[in-house]
This record gives C-alpha cells, sequence and structure tokens, in this order.
C-alpha cells in the first residue's frame, strides 16, 4: 500500500499558487479550511472557494489548529490585504507592511510550530536589499524561489528537497529511531508490516515507545485514511471495556445511550489495544471473534457490523509466559500473528541512542506551547533573535543555533543510568534540565550576571546528576514483575528467587553508583558501614561482579 | 526630484509590474513546453492569467494602468511592444476561450515575451530617468 502523502499548507492572499498546486501536484495533500476530506479538485463547490489554503496569519493559525501533519509550508511574501489582517508592526506605510507580510507570518510560525519547514515563494529581488538576511540563514529549512516563481516542477523539486531534508534529520514522523542494530531491524521490519493488512503486536516494557511506534510508524506509514484511535485497556475498569471497544445499543444496561466504540471509530485507520494482557476472560473471547472475521456487535444489539481497522496489539509483560500461565487465551494469541511481533529494546541495551533521543526531546521541546514560550522570553531578554531550532551539545555549543551544552561527565553519567522508565524518563529528565537550565540563564540575565555567549545555555552536571537521582524509584513490583514473567518455565523457585536478588543487587548497585554502604542502608536495619560487608559478600554469591557493573557506569 | 529618487522610484514601478503583471501571466506558460499545447487542467488557469488577471480586469488593462507611472518619467520601447503583445491577446480572445489550438500556442507564446521582457526592464532597474 502507497505510504501517505505528504500535506501541504499554502500560505497566500490570492489563489493562483492553490489553483497551480491543485492542478499539477496532486501527489500531496493539502491542510484546507474546510470540512470535507475529498481533494479540492474532485469537489463539487470548487468553484470560487476560499477555504483552499490560508490568506493570512489568522486563516494560518486556523489551518495549524485542524491540521497537526502538516509536513511542509509554502509561504508567499506579499499580502494584499486590508490593514486590519495584517500582523502588527512598527512600519507605518501600509504599502510596506503589505510587501513583507509574509516575513512577519514566517516569525510567527517560528514562533508556534519551530518545527516546520517553511519555502518562501519569492525571489530575492523580491525581498529588497533592506531585508536582514540573517532572518533566513537562521532557518535552514527556507529557500527562495525566485526566478522558478509558479514553475510547478521547481516548486515540487524544492518540496521533496525540503522532506528530504527533514528525513535526514533522523525523524520519521515524529518517532525517533537512533542508530543502534536493533532499533534499524525494527524500523525495517515495522515500516514493512504496516503497509500489510496483518495485526500487528508489539512488545516492550514500560516507556519504551510502544504507543508512538503504532501512530507515527504503523499508522503513519500504513496508507490508511481512518484514524488513529488508541485505548488503554490498564486504564479502563474491566466492566467497561467491551462496551468501550464495540460500543453500545440503548437499553444495553441501566443509562445506556446509542454509542459506537472505538472499533468503529477507528474504521479505515488504525485501534491500538494497550495493554492487551490486561483483557479479562470474557473480553478476550469478544476480541477473539472480532479480529476473526472482521465484525462486531455493539452491547445491547443483535446486528453485526463490518469493520475494516488495522490492529494493533501492545504489551510490557510477555504474553507468551501469560499463555502459558492460561491467563491469556491461546487462539487470541495466535490472532495477534506473534511470529512477526515488534520488540521494542529497553534504553538500557542501545545506549548509543541516549545523544540523538536526547537531541529529538529537546527540540521537541522547545518547538511549540509554553515552553518554546519560554524559550522566546529568554531570547528577547538576552537580545538574540527568535530562535528557528535549538541543539544539544556536549563540550561547546555550535554557530547559528542556540545551544544547550552538556560536559561530557554529565553524558557519561546519562549513559550509565540504568533508564528503568525508558525513553520515557530520558525524555522528562531532558525536558526538566533543559527548562531549569533555561531558568537559571533567564535570572543571571535579570541580575545582570549574564554569560558572554547568550546563545550557549550550560547544563550544570551538578544538575544533572541530581535529576538522574530522583527520576526513578524501583519499588519492588516494578522489579518482580518482568522479572518473574520472564523466567523460563520450570524454573525452581530457588532459581526465581535467586534471580529476583541478583537483578534487585544489580540495580541498587547501578542506582548508588557502586556505594556498599548506601546499598547496606536500603537493603539492611542496623549499622550500614558494618552491614556494607556483608552486602558486598552476598553480592558476590550472587555471580555480581564489581568491575562488571563499574564499566556499565562508565558507560 | 533627484536623479537619485526618481530612479529608485523607476526600479519600485518597473519591479511592481514584473511582480503583478509579468510573473503573474505567465504562470501557465512556465508549465508548458515551448510548442506544446497545455493539458485540459491548466487551460482555465491561461483564461484567468490572460482574461482575468487580477479576478477581474484583463491583462492588457492592468498592465496599462501600472505603467502609467513609469510611461510618466521614461519612454521606453519595451512598454510598448509589451502593450502590443496583450493587445494582440485581447484579439485573440475567442479563439483561445474556443480553444483553437493555433490560438492557444500563440497566447502561450505571448505570456512568456511579455515576462521576460518586463524581466529585462525591471533588472534594468526600469531604464534611466
Amino acid at each position: 500500500m502507497k505510504a501517505r502523502a505528504p500535506k501541504l499548507l499554502i500560505v497566500d492572499d490570492g489563489e493562483r499558487y492553490a489553483e497551480l498546486a491543485h492542478a499539477l501536484l496532486r501527489d500531496y495533500r493539502y491542510a484546507t479550511r474546510c470540512e470535507l476530506s475529498l481533494p479540492c479538485w474532485e469537489c463539487p463547490r470548487r468553484e470560487g472557494c476560499r477555504l483552499t489554503h490560508a490568506h493570512d496569519w489568522a486563516e494560518t493559525e486556523q489551518a495549524l489548529r485542524r491540521h497537526s501533519d502538516i509536513d511542509v509550508v509554502l509561504l508567499d511574501l506579499r499580502f494584499h490585504i486590508p490593514v486590519e489582517r495584517l500582523l502588527p508592526s512598527d512600519e507605518t506605510r501600509l504599502a510596506e507592511r503589505q510587501r513583507l507580510e509574509g516575513l512577519a507570518i514566517l516569525r510567527r510560525l517560528r514562533r508556534v510550530r519551530a518545527e516546520l519547514p517553511v519555502i518562501l515563494m519569492t525571489s530575492v529581488e523580491q525581498l529588497g536589499p533592506e531585508v536582514d538576511e540573517q532572518v533566513f540563514a537562521a532557518d535552514e529549512f527556507v529557500s527562495l524561489a525566485g526566478a522558478d516563481a509558479f514553475d510547478a516542477r521547481a516548486l515540487g523539486l524544492l518540496i521533496e528537497r525540503t522532506l528530504a531534508r527533514r528525513r535526514e534529520l533522523g525523524a520519521s514522523h515524529g518517532y525517533e529511531w537512533g542508530e543502534s542494530p536493533a532499533m534499524a531491524r525494527l524500523r525495517r521490519d515495522a515500516s514493512t508490516l504496516a503497509r500489510t493488512s496483518l495485526p500487528l503486536l508489539i512488545l516492550g516494557e514500560t516507556g519504551t515507545g510502544k504507543s508512538a511506534l503504532a501512530e507515527r510508524v504503523i499508522h503513519a506509514e500504513s496508507g490508511r485514511k481512518g484514524s488513529f484511535v488508541a485505548v488503554d485497556l490498564a486504564a479502563l475498569p474491566e466492566t467497561l471495556v467491551a462496551a468501550e471497544l464495540f460500543g453500545t445499543a440503548p437499553g444495553a444496561y441501566s443509562g445506556a445511550m446509542e454509542r459506537e466504540g472505538r472499533f468503529e471509530r477507528a474504521e479505515a485507520g488504525t485501534l491500538l489495544l494497550d495493554e492487551v494482557g490486561n483483557l479479562s476472560a470474557e473480553n478476550q473471547r469478544m476480541l477473539l471473534l472480532a479480529l476473526q472475521d472482521g465484525r462486531i456487535t455493539r452491547l445491547g444489539e443483535n446486528v453485526t457490523r463490518k469493520v475494516d481497522v488495522k490492529l494493533v496489539a501492545a504489551s510490557n509483560v510477555d504474553l507468551e509466559a501469560e499463555v502459558r500461565a492460561g491467563r491469556f487465551r491461546a487462539d487470541l494469541y495466535a490472532r495477534l500473528n506473534p511470529a512477526a511481533r515488534l520488540t521494542l529494546p529497553p534504553l538500557r541495551q542501545r545506549k548509543e541512542d541516549i545523544e540523538s533521543l536526547a537531541q529529538s526531546f529537546l527540540r521537541r521541546t522547545f518547538a511549540a506551547g509554553p515552553d518554546r514560550a519560554l524559550l522566546l522570553e529568554y531570547a528577547e531578554a538576552a537580545g538574540l533573535d527568535a530562535p528557528g531550532r535549538v541543539q544539544l551539545c556536549v563540550g561547546k555549543g555550535v554557530e547559528g543555533a542556540l545551544s544547550f551544552v552538556l560536559a561530557s561527565a554529565s553524558l557519561k553519567a546519562l549513559r550509565a543510568h540504568p533508564w528503568p522508565g525508558n525513553i520515557r524518563e530520558l525524555e522528562l529528565l531532558i525536558k526538566s534540565a533543559a527548562l531549569l537550565a533555561l531558568a537559571d540563564a533567564r535570572e543571571a540575565i535579570e541580575r545582570g550576571r549574564a554569560g558572554k555567549e547568550p546563545n550557549t545555555i550550560p547544563i550544570p552536571t551538578k544538575l544533572l546528576r541530581e535529576l538522574l537521582q530522583a527520576s526513578w524509584v524501583a519499588p519492588d513490583t516494578e522489579v518482580r514483575t518482568p522479572v518473574a514473567s520472564a523466567m523460563p518455565r520450570g524454573k525452581s523457585l530457588r532459581a526465581l528467587a535467586q534471580g529476583l536478588e541478583r537483578d534487585l543487587f544489580e540495580r541498587l548497585f547501578l542506582e548508588t553508583h557502586g556505594d556498599f554502604v548506601a546499598m547496606a542502608e536500603r537493603l539492611l536495619e542496623g549499622d550500614a558501614e558494618e552491614n556494607a560487608r556483608r552486602v558486598r559478600l552476598r553480592f558476590n554469591q550472587l555471580g555480581l561482579r564489581v568491575r562488571e557493573l563499574r564499566s556499565r557506569l562508565e558507560g | 526630484m533627484s536623479p537619485d529618487v526618481a530612479n529608485d522610484d523607476l526600479a519600485a514601478h518597473a519591479r511592481r509590474l514584473l511582480h503583478d503583471v509579468g510573473k503573474y501571466i505567465a504562470r501557465t506558460a512556465r508549465n508548458v513546453a515551448e510548442g506544446q499545447l497545455p493539458p485540459d487542467v491548466l487551460r482555465p488557469l491561461l483564461l484567468q492569467d490572460l482574461y482575468a488577471l487580477d479576478g477581474t480586469h484583463k491583462a492588457s488593462a492592468l498592465f496599462h494602468e501600472r505603467a502609467l507611472p513609469l510611461r510618466a518619467v521614461r519612454d521606453d520601447a519595451r512598454l510598448d511592444r509589451v502593450e502590443a503583445l496583450l493587445a494582440r491577446a485581447d484579439a485573440i480572445e475567442a479563439d483561445v476561450r474556443a480553444g483553437e489550438d493555433h490560438a492557444v500556442l500563440e497566447a502561450l507564446a505571448i505570456c512568456r515575451e511579455v515576462e521576460s521582457t518586463l524581466r529585462a526592464l525591471a533588472a534594468d532597474g526600469g531604464g534611466e530617468a
């Protein structure tokens, strides 16, 4: 099946570019302001319609709100629109404001959606000598279509070049794959399986990115036109699961109304059943029926309804073990296509990806919303232009971007951390570190202690270590559940207990950075100094090796 | 008015003429190879380029209005040439609307020449005052 076509938003006061694009660039989707889903060129109401694109900033905002999946913006420079529709400006001459309104819109776009590539549809001659070219130098995505104006082929090439550049940055529908071999293999398998009609099973510890994989990769690459619908089965009371999944007819139970379920809402799209291992026996039976013949029945109704959904099931427990234990139906497990399951590795097994993931999370943090607003406030206080992008660097910043700088010791600490919360934990930690560092830098400016390079914001190692220490606690249940479920069948109770104990000691060693006194404080009552020897002895009996774990700590 | 100011004005008028008439009129022609007929999907666009350039006015009328400030300070033969080309486009309007191949090809050629002539004028800064 064909991959989903990129979506373009045209921002132009006139109709000319939109008309041309709709005539000749039909391989793309367009972010219109219209409720109808069919392409404009197939629409019977096309004549005279002005909902095809955005004509000013207010309409651009409207289109951005409606379409979160825009890939490229095509922006005109000159806007012959009335003064009340222009963005505020210090320029008093109306003609000048109209002539450069596109630049004002570009600045607004950077404020609200910094990551969006923009193609400015004008020429250098049209910009004139008075325009500060720094405006463009800061944004690697802006290209100028000057002598090629209205050349649909040239415009198409610019769009493709912009999209290719974006792909090169490592983002795939916003999903950060990283460079590890395990993820490369997974990427290939996910892309292939996304295009098939087969159901998919995604396994992985909590926080490894199962939902994001389902939405940003599987659904995005499936080519399916319907919606992505997710249900977290762990968050629903068992009694409501069936009604939520399959819908209800009036009178199905006291107070029940006619309501479509998630299967119907995902028609022609993708349905993610997260934590599928939590389904009760009865709900497993109903799901099996739906998977067997592609039909569902609303509660309280006898009529069956045909549904066309791509089903993705995700779980953080070993479903195979659940089947063996009799808690999950073998026939339902088989229907979930376990042979082609996608297993997301925990972050501790792909530490080479930590830097690129952190980079991606940093950019996402400051791309839009309130965190972007904080960054802009800092830029204004520091006398900087609104930053087009931010960069996470080790050692020192880079030119042309606002850089958050980590010391190499901080990177080591990140690599040594066991990341029990996986990618989600890393994302929160990076966001917190960057925002706290930004607040410190802002405060320094306000107190007249600003550094020489306002474009560089250091993230202190002490701050990062504090955040790392506070970012996770390993309750007993968190240790036991995955270990227990991962135990091979037939293991003795003694072996199981020893495995759990070994895992606990290993985690504590990593968490305390190899401090046996600190481990003793957490494990035993009494004098920690004295108990440290006992802990060390048991540590060795369990087959754990200090040198091996220290090398992990040092990355 | 000093010569520099007059030249700045000329350049601005020439740029506007290129933008409002030259750039827009060549929209369809730029996407069709010389000597080729446009696909059906582009024919309505060609009619707009020539006969409803700003939504209502013909390209010839718009050019006449936009060229007035330039003509007031300098009479450039290239302005006369563009005026003549657009008058010819108006003369063959009925045939272009009827989709006559020869008329459509001539209309495309007119669009290309108008654009290149006005681009050259703008590059010269509208000529010397």
